[in-house]
């Protein structure tokens, strides 16, 4: 049984692989100055320099990247979220970081930072994500002993006032001002810095690797903290921990991207639908998945309509929302 | 040897057990019985190492067990507990977890040992046809027996139990608690059960400890503890109590409101 | 011997200098605009054949509308603009900060037109684009006579009667224009009072406008369902029976393409009809 297991697991994962590489693929193919295709292999396999290598390599290539660096640090931050509350519902943005990092973002650019560096408002948005970190924690530790609930009663608190806080600075601020904010909250994949993409990138293999000397304590969680306990996990100082991973994942992708939300929802509750609940490869799988299902709806969202480019927030929320939607409603039919 | 000195914990700011005092010796077959709310499943869950101590010591072979690293506990100390978590995992993978303990630091899956340990565990209490099940999709009874099968596959020395028999029918009943016996007996298993059932509690524990409202009533054999006058003044309503024609173990019978002829009444 | 050297000496430095020049004012030979009063003014100054990329609300001149579209005003695809391989992008007010960022880094020379606010201002930013065309003289030109004609406007205007105005560019919610805009300049240079001149900020509560109790009320929403939303506000405020402007009958729905982002050119037409809504008596 165990070693069809592991067969299983290896499928898996070179099937997540091959999608990965046929993500790539259509974003590297696809776009609205259509390349032909021929070209870009030549382009992709010695830097020739011209219009094309700059379009593949410059645009197309950083963008796939960043794609794959957020969509599998929302969805890592998701599986670890549910692993934890035992809650198929909890996704990265409910516990109110990305609320903190949309204030810092929104603050920044009110004040007219944005001019002094590139860099202000992705370092306003971690700077933000962090703040409301550090107040989460302290409001839900007592004693040593991290109030899971308690995070999550306050996280969605917190979201609403960090949506109010921005609504009060849309109003406040210039015209100018304004649809920086509203496009940064819609979340875009087009990050000029490549210093950024590397951090993006660069933080989501690191957090990857380490959440994976977490497998063991995750998978006992799953039975609950007492349960866990009794199985010898120090389940305070493992929540402290993820709690703290799960965190910069959200405060770094938010931060670099902005919002993209229902990657982290739905993409490891796919996950375990599909690979099972064993977070040794449901860590990795969800971490390819989300990628992947990023980089396809980026895809979509930069040809649906071009030359115009939709936000690809509302490409993930309305194909993850309708999906999710859809496997909901098959399975209660099923069950009666 | 387990050995509680003198504890006094609770949750928050209500205190459940004061001033406990109690030594279970490796091999026995320890029963803990009391009205509800007497603490049964608190001091369960302080010896388990969960709780924590307000005032006092437990120690586990001469050890303070806050000071025994947690792995190395649970490597020595299993816990059935009383609801077991329906989770929507195979039998297999669930009894598995039990071997968590025994994972060296960078582990990454099972070794032989650890089939081997989830293997017998699962045919020794007869759920090894149910292994490819979901656990949310077994009866109250076989989720018990699957409890059992881990908390065996983590190989510890002391067993703890929290109601084991809780949700089953009369054979099962039986059929578990000999099983435990067994192994008691042969494998110098240590067991310390809580237990609603008097008469079980009887008929297999050879040691008893009484319980009422957060402090030790009596400790003692099955016959000494349950005795009519103890039993009635602890749980405060009249019983019947008898030796069992086959095994001449102690049995307590209640006896209703309308047959407590020739008795004293209030 | 000595004539020859001088001569070869002087090719050289005329060479020199011609390949200096050339560096330093290369003439940008495609050009995408991503602001639609660029592109108007691009082909004012008569380069209209020289862009190859415009934005989707680039609609002025109807030659214009040939033109290939890279995206909107606020978002706009990077890879569109670099396939068109310009030497030229004109970023204006509204673009996309991270776009333009893209561009520079990807080694296109992007020059930045930040919104004017006020006259002077809409002419500085003509005269850049000229210089950087290589139309000066053309946009000199069209300056000059553009603030001829406003300055002839405003002496027109001088000895008048000052009417309190109250100039709304947005409808819902209500915004008008304060001091920093060029819009402040068209009321005062046609003789009113900007009642909004010294807001704090750009969105007003219809009651201040009750209160300040303007003499003249002109509607110049841009929003996308423009006339339709401009003649409705024109009865919400019809229905205030106590205003001066309703009992006067001085609430005026203007053309908003007019008084939107002029050209220096536009800014004087803007001029005319303000003149004429605020001194309807005046021969013009």
């Amino acid at each position: 049984m165990m070693q069809h297991r592991s067969k299983r697991w290896i499928f898996w994962l070179w099937l997540l692989v091959a999608l990965a590489l046929l993500a790539a693929g259509s974003a590297l193919f696809i776009g609205p100055s259509g390349i032909p295709f021929k070209k870009i292999f030549q382009v992709l396999w010695n830097r020739q320099g011209g219009i094309e290598d700059q379009i593949i390599w410059g645009i197309r290539l950083p963008r796939l990247l960043l794609g794959f660096a957020i969509g599998g640090s929302l969805s890592l931050a998701g599986v670890i979220l549910q692993g934890m509350f035992r809650n198929p519902l909890v996704e990265p943005y409910t516990l109110g970081i990305s609320g903190g990092a949309a204030v810092g973002v929104s603050l920044s650019i009110l004040l007219g930072l944005y001019h002094v560096s590139i860099l202000t408002m992705p370092l306003a948005g971690f700077l933000g994500a962090c703040s409301m970190i550090l107040l989460l924690y302290g409001l839900n530790a007592k004693k040593k002993v991290l109030s899971l609930q308690g995070l999550l009663l306050t996280g969605v608190m917190i979201n609403f006032i960090a949506s109010s806080l921005i609504m009060l600075f849309l109003a406040l601020s210039r015209s100018e001002d304004l649809q920086g904010i509203i496009f940064w909250i819609m979340g875009s994949l087009d990050e000029p810095n490549g210093f950024l993409i590397k951090i993006a990138l660069g933080a989501s293999l690191l957090f990857l690797f380490v959440t994976y000397f977490f497998h063991s304590d995750l998978n006992a969680l799953a039975l609950g903290e007492e349960e866990a306990l009794h199985l010898g996990v120090p389940v305070e100082r493992t929540k402290r921990l993820l709690f703290i991973i799960t965190s910069l994942l959200v405060g770094v992708s938010v931060a670099v991207a902005g919002m993209i939300g229902f990657v982290g929802l739905v993409v490891p509750h796919f996950m375990r639908r599909i690979v099972g609940h064993d977070h040794r490869i449901l860590l990795v799988a969800s971490f390819l998945a989300g990628g992947v299902f990023l980089v396809f709806c980026d895809t979509l969202a930069r040809t649906v309509i071009a030359p115009l480019e939709l936000p690809v927030g509302v490409i993930t929320g309305i194909l993850g929302g309708s999906l999710f939607v859809w496997v909901l409603t098959r399975e209660r039919g099923g069950k009666v | 040897m387990f050995s509680v000195k003198g504890i006094t914990c609770g949750y928050g700011s209500k205190i459940v057990l004061e001033g406990i005092d109690l030594s279970v010796a490796r091999g026995e077959f320890f029963g803990v019985i009391g009205p509800n709310g007497s603490g049964k499943t608190t001091l369960l869950r302080a010896m388990a190492r969960v709780l924590n101590l307000q005032q006092g010591e437990i120690f586990l072979n001469g050890e303070d067990i806050w000071r025994i690293p947690l792995k190395d506990f649970a490597r020595k100390v299993a816990v059935v507990s009383q609801t077991v978590p329906s989770v929507p995992m195979t039998v297999e993978e669930f009894v598995l977890l039990g071997r968590l303990p025994h994972y060296r630091s960078l582990q990454f899956l099972e070794t032989e040992k650890d089939n081997d340990a989830a293997e017998h565990s699962m045919r020794v209490t007869g759920i090894e046809a149910l292994r490819g099940r979901l656990m949310d999709q077994l009866s109250g009874g076989e989720r018990q027996l699957a409890a059992i099968a881990r908390a065996l596959a983590q190989e510890p020395e002391w067993l703890f139990l929290d109601e084991p028999t809780a949700h089953l029918d009369i054979a099962h009943q039986v059929r578990i608690l000999d099983f435990l016996l067994r192994l008691n007996q042969s494998s110098n298993l240590t067991l310390i059960m809580v237990l609603h059932d008097l008469n079980l509690a009887g008929e297999y524990c050879r040691k008893l400890l009484l319980m009422r409202q957060g402090r030790t009533h009596k400790t003692g054999s099955a016959e000494e503890v349950l005795d009519r006058g103890t039993i009635e003044n602890v749980y405060g309503t009249p019983v019947a109590v008898g030796k069992n024609p086959l095994s001449s173990r102690p049995f307590v019978l209640p006896v209703p409101a309308g047959k407590q002829a020739g008795r004293e009444r209030k | 011997m000595k004539l020859r050297a001088w001569l070869i000496f002087c090719a050289v430095i005329l060479a020199c200098s011609f390949a200096w020049a050339a560096e330093k004012g290369v003439i940008p030979e495609r050009i995408v605009s991503l602001s639609p009063v660029i592109t108007e003014e691009l082909f004012l100054l008569g380069a209209g054949d020289r862009v190859v990329g415009r934005t989707h609300y680039c609609t002025k001149p109807r030659e214009a509308q040939k033109i290939e579209e890279v995206g909107n005003v606020l978002e706009v695809s990077v890879e569109k603009i670099v396939a068109l391989r310009p030497d030229l992008v004109l970023a204006g007010s509204m673009t996309s900060p991270k776009a333009k960022e893209k561009l520079k880094r990807l080694g296109l020379r992007v020059e930045e037109f930040p919104s004017a606010s006020d006259f002077n201002g809409i002419c500085d930013s003509f005269f850049k684009l000229g210089r950087i065309i290589g139309k000066e003289k053309e946009a000199e030109t069209m300056v000059k006579i553009a603030r001829s004609k406003v300055d002839a406007l405003r002496s027109q205007v001088r000895d008048g009667n000052r009417p309190a105005v109250f100039l709304q560019v947005g409808v819902d919610p209500l915004v008008t224009m304060t001091h920093g805009s060029f819009l402040n300049d068209l009321i005062e240079f046609s003789g009113g009072v900007n009642v909004a001149r010294d807001a704090g900020s750009r969105i007003y509560s219809r009651e201040k406008v009750i209160a300040d109790d303007p003499d003249i009320i002109i509607i110049s929403g841009m929003g996308s369902d423009g006339e339709k939303a401009n003649e409705k506000e024109k009865k919400i405020w019809q229905g205030y029976r106590n205003l001066k402007a309703v009992k006067n009958s001085t609430i005026y729905v203007v053309d908003s393409d007019l008084y939107c982002a002029p050209t220096p050119l536009t800014f004087v037409n803007a001029l005319e009809n303000i003149i004429r809504l605020l001194h309807p008596h005046d021969a013009a």
